[in-house]
C-alpha cells in the first residue's frame, strides 16, 4: 500500500501545474534575474578609477610637483591609476560637476589648490585625501632637500646643483613607497548569498508540496481524504508514502535547479558536490516539514494555506538576505534569535560556511538545525494529525 | 454597498499576506536607514571601517595607528570573525603591523604590512591613506635618527589640509534613505496592490458566487462599479500607508516639502498603473492559485530589473534598455531623478514628469487592454 500511495501521488504531483511553477520554474526564473541584476554588481562595487577634473589654468601649469604627481596618478598606461583626468576650464568642469559627470574638481585659488565637489562621498574623499598627499609633498621635498645640502656640505661637496637635488629629492620620494603584502580571502562576492538564499527559498517552496499531499489525506479538505480515512491502511503508511513522493518532486526540483546554477548561471560555491546535496537534502526536508504543519494546523481552504507557506518562504528568504545581502548580516547582528530558526538563514549560512573557507563546524551545525526543526516540526504534525477524528464525513 | 463591504470582508481574511508584505516594507525602511549615506550641506570626509592588528607597539606603529584612527573608523572583531566581517562589508581594510616595524624602520629596512581588502571604494581609500602615512614616515626614517622625531616630522607634513567646497545644498542624506525606501515600495507596493485586488475579484468571479451575482437585483454596472470603487480606496490607503511610513522614516518635514510631495506624487502614479495591471490579470485569471505566482514573477521581477533593490547603473546597458518597457523603471527611474535634482523649477521638473506621463499612459494602456480582454472573453 505504501508503494501504491507513493506511486499515485508522484502520478497526482506531477500534473499538478502550480506546483510545477513553484518548485521548478519560478526558482529558475527568479535565478535568471539574479543573473540579470547583479551580473555587474561585483565590478561596479570594485576600485576604478575615480572622474575628476584639473582647471588647465595658469598657476596649474605653473604648479611643479602638484602636476607632476596629478598626471601620475592620472596615467592611463598603469593599472593602478587613481584618477581618470580632464584637463578643462573651470565653467567646463562646473558643469560636468553638476551633471555627474565628474565626483570632483580642482582649481587653484591665491596659488593654493582647492577641491570643487557637489556632496560628500568616498570617491570625494578621495580625491581630497590625493591632494592632501600632494600638498604635503613640498614640506617633504623642502626637508629631505635641506638633508640632502646638509650631508653634500658635511661631505665637503661645493657645488651643489639644485636640479641635481630635485631629482635626487623627487627619487627618494618615488623610491620610499611602502611595502605591503596582500592577504586577502579569495571569495569576497557577496552577491552568491542571493544565489544560496535562492537554493533555499526554494526548498521552502517544498511546502507546498507536502501541504497538497497532506490535504488530500485529510478528510475535510478532499474527497480522497475521505475514502482514506474509512480505508483500513493505517494513516500513518499512507501520509509516508505520500510525502516521500513529495520529496522526490522536491529533490528533482532541487536538481534542476542546481544543474542551472552549475552551467548556466556559473555559481562557485566553493565547495564539492558531496556537502551542498547534504545542505540541499536537509534544506527539502525542512521545507516539507513547513508544509505538513500549515495543512496540519491551519484550519483554511488549500489556496488561504497556499498564500501563508509563500508569505513564510518570502519572509524568510528577504531575512535571509534575498532583496539585499546585508538584511541577513544586520539581523545577525541585531536580533540573531530570529535567524536562528529562520529555516532559509539556516540553508543559507549553511551554504556561506561552504563558499567563505569551509567552516565544517558551522556547516553542520546548521545541517543539524534543519534537521532538529523538521523533527520538532514533523512530531507536532503526527501528535496533531493522530489526535484528528471525525463523527461523520 | 454590499459589494463593497464584502470587498473589506475579504481582505481581512488575507489580511496575513496583507501583514507580510507590509512588514517586509517596514523592515526594510528601519534598515534603508540605519544604513551609511552622503552627509548634508558641509563636506564630511568619507571614514572606511578599518581593522588594525599592532604587534610591535612602537613609537612609529603607534603614530601610524593614530593616523589611521583620526582618517577611518577602526572595527574590533575576533580573529576568526575578520573575513566574515570583510565578506559582509563590515570591515573595509584590515593591516596588521609587525613585529619590530619601528626598529627595522630605523634600521633602513622597508617592512612589510599585512593588508586584506574587500577591493571596493572605501578599502582603495584606506590603502591610499596608508600608503600616504607610509610614503612619508619612510621618508622621515631616513633622514631622522629616532622614532619620535620621525613621527614628529611625518605628523607635522600630513597636517596641511586641502580646503573643500560642496555645491550642492541637497540633504543628501534624507534623499538617499526616501529614495531607497520608495524604490522598494516597487516590489511591496505593488504586490500589495496585485494580490489583494486579484484574490478579492477572484473570490466574486468563482463560477457559484458569479452566478448569484448575475441573477441579483444589482445591475452588473453598479456591481462592478462597487468594485471598482473598492479597489480604487484600497489603492489610495496602500498609497497613504506608503507615504506615512515615509514620513516615519525621513521625517514628515521632508514629505510635506515640495520635493517630498513630488516624491508622493510619483508614488501616487505608481499605485495606480499597479491598480491597473491588477484589474488586467483580474481579467486574465481568477485562479487563485495562479495569482500568488503572477504577483511574484510581475512585482519581483520587475523590482529586480527595473532597479528596486539594486541601483539601475549597476546594470547591464542591455537590461536597462529592456526595462524601459516596465512602468517600475519610470517609477524608480523618477525616484532616483528627484534625488538628485538641484532646483525645482519647470525645466528641471521637465525629465520627472515626462516618466510620470509614461506611467499614466501604461495605465491608459492596460485600461484598453482590460476592456479588449473582458470584450473577448465575453464573446466567448
Amino acid at each position: 500500500m505504501f508503494w501504491h500511495n507513493f506511486k499515485y501521488t508522484l502520478k497526482t504531483l506531477s500534473r499538478n501545474r502550480m506546483l510545477l511553477f513553484w518548485t521548478f520554474a519560478f526558482p529558475i526564473l527568479l535565478g535568471g534575474l539574479f543573473k540579470i541584476a547583479f551580473s555587474k554588481i561585483d565590478s561596479a562595487e570594485s576600485f576604478g578609477p575615480v572622474k575628476i577634473s584639473v582647471v588647465n589654468s595658469t598657476d596649474f601649469q605653473d604648479s611643479g610637483i602638484f602636476k607632476t604627481v596629478i598626471e601620475n596618478l592620472s596615467d592611463e598606461n598603469k593599472d593602478d591609476r587613481i584618477f581618470d583626468t580632464k584637463y578643462i576650464t573651470r565653467k567646463e568642469s562646473e558643469d560636468a560637476l553638476e551633471k555627474s559627470e565628474i565626483d570632483g574638481f580642482v582649481d587653484f585659488e591665491n596659488g593654493e589648490p582647492k577641491v570643487f565637489v557637489a556632496h560628500s562621498g568616498t570617491n570625494q574623499t578621495i580625491l581630497r585625501s590625493a591632494v592632501d598627499q600632494i600638498q604635503s609633498y613640498t614640506r617633504i621635498a623642502e626637508d629631505v632637500a635641506e638633508d640632502k645640502v646638509k650631508q653634500k656640505t658635511k661631505a665637503g661637496v661645493e657645488n651643489i646643483n639644485p636640479e641635481d637635488i630635485a631629482l635626487e629629492v623627487m627619487a627618494d620620494i618615488n623610491d620610499a613607497q611602502v611595502k605591503t603584502k596582500d592577504v586577502s580571502p579569495k571569495n569576497l562576492s557577496y552577491t552568491t548569498i542571493e544565489y544560496f538564499t535562492l537554493i533555499a527559498m526554494t526548498c521552502l517552496y517544498g511546502g507546498i508540496i507536502s501541504m497538497t499531499v497532506v490535504n488530500s489525506q485529510m478528510p475535510n479538505m478532499h474527497a480522497v481524504g475521505k475514502r482514506s480515512s474509512i480505508s483500513p491502511t493505517p494513516k500513518l503508511t499512507i501520509l509516508l508514502g505520500s510525502l516521500l513522493a513529495g520529496l522526490v518532486v522536491q529533490v528533482i526540483g532541487i536538481t534542476v535547479l542546481m544543474l542551472f546554477m552549475f552551467f548556466v548561471f556559473q555559481i562557485d560555491f566553493g565547495a564539492t558536490l558531496p556537502p551542498i546535496l547534504i545542505l540541499s537534502a536537509a534544506g527539502s526536508l525542512c521545507g516539507l516539514s513547513i508544509g505538513v504543519i500549515v495543512a496540519t494546523l491551519v484550519k483554511a481552504s488549500e489556496n488561504a494555506k497556499t498564500g501563508i507557506l509563500i508569505a513564510i518562504s518570502m519572509a524568510g528568504s528577504f531575512f535571509s538576505g534575498m532583496m539585499g545581502v546585508m538584511m541577513k548580516h544586520t539581523i545577525d547582528t541585531n536580533l540573531p534569535i530570529l535567524n536562528k530558526i529562520n529555516p532559509a538563514a539556516m540553508i543559507t549560512d549553511g551554504f556561506y560556511a561552504l563558499y567563505a573557507g569551509g567552516d565544517m563546524n558551522r556547516f553542520a551545525l546548521n545541517v543539524a538545525s534543519l534537521c532538529v526543526c523538521s523533527g520538532v516540526l514533523l512530531a507536532i504534525s503526527i501528535v496533531v494529525l493522530r489526535r484528528q477524528k471525525y463523527g461523520s464525513l | 454597498m454590499a459589494v463593497f463591504k464584502t470587498f473589506w470582508r475579504i481582505v481581512l481574511v488575507n489580511l496575513g499576506t496583507v501583514i507580510t508584505y507590509m512588514s517586509l516594507l517596514i523592515v526594510f525602511a528601519v534598515i534603508n536607514s540605519s544604513a551609511n549615506a552622503p552627509a548634508a550641506v558641509d563636506f564630511e570626509d568619507s571614514r572606511p571601517k578599518i581593522l588594525i592588528q599592532d604587534e610591535d607597539d612602537s613609537v612609529l606603529s603607534r603614530n601610524l595607528t593614530d593616523f589611521m584612527k583620526k582618517k577611518c573608523d577602526i572595527v574590533e572583531v575576533d580573529e576568526k570573525d575578520i573575513e566574515e566581517s570583510l565578506f559582509y562589508r563590515d570591515i573595509d581594510f584590515t593591516l596588521k603591523i609587525p613585529q619590530n616595524y619601528g626598529s627595522d624602520l630605523m634600521a633602513g629596512k622597508n617592512p612589510e604590512i599585512e593588508t586584506r581588502t574587500v577591493s571596493s571604494y572605501p578599502a582603495a581609500l584606506a590603502e591610499n591613506m596608508l600608503s600616504r602615512y607610509g610614503q612619508t614616515q619612510n621618508i622621515y626614517s631616513r633622514i631622522e635618527t629616532n622614532e619620535e622625531k620621525v613621527a614628529e616630522k611625518t605628523n607635522a607634513a600630513l597636517e596641511k589640509e586641502v580646503s573643500v567646497e560642496i555645491s550642492s545644498n541637497l540633504d543628501g542624506k534624507k534623499l538617499e534613505y526616501a529614495t531607497g525606501y520608495l524604490n522598494f515600495v516597487s516590489y511591496s507596493g505593488m504586490a500589495l496592490i496585485i494580490f489583494v485586488i486579484c484574490t478579492v475579484v477572484a473570490s466574486f468571479k468563482k463560477q457559484t458566487i458569479n452566478r448569484r451575482t448575475l441573477i441579483g437585483a444589482m445591475s452588473y454596472q453598479k456591481h462592478n462599479f462597487q468594485i471598482l470603487l473598492s479597489s480604487t480606496v484600497y489603492t489610495l490607503l496602500v498609497w497613504i500607508l506608503t507615504m506615512i511610513m515615509c514620513g516615519i522614516v525621513v521625517g514628515f518635514d521632508f514629505v510635506m516639502s515640495p520635493r517630498g510631495l513630488l516624491y508622493g506624487l510619483n508614488v501616487f502614479c505608481f499605485t495606480f498603473c499597479s491598480l491597473t495591471i491588477a484589474l488586467l490579470i483580474c481579467s486574465l485569471t481568477t485562479n487563485k492559485g495562479a495569482i500568488n505566482g503572477i504577483v511574484n514573477v510581475v512585482a519581483l521581477g520587475s523590482a529586480f530589473i527595473c532597479g528596486g533593490f539594486v541601483p539601475i547603473e549597476y546594470m547591464p546597458k542591455s537590461i536597462e534598455t529592456i526595462a524601459h518597457v516596465l512602468p517600475t523603471y519610470w517609477y524608480t527611474n523618477t525616484n532616483n531623478y528627484f534625488k538628485t535634482m538641484e532646483n525645482l523649477d519647470f525645466e528641471n521638473l521637465k525629465p520627472a514628469l515626462m516618466s510620470m506621463a509614461i506611467l499614466l499612459a501604461f495605465s491608459v494602456g492596460f485600461i484598453i487592454l482590460n476592456n479588449v480582454v473582458t470584450r473577448a472573453k465575453r464573446k466567448s
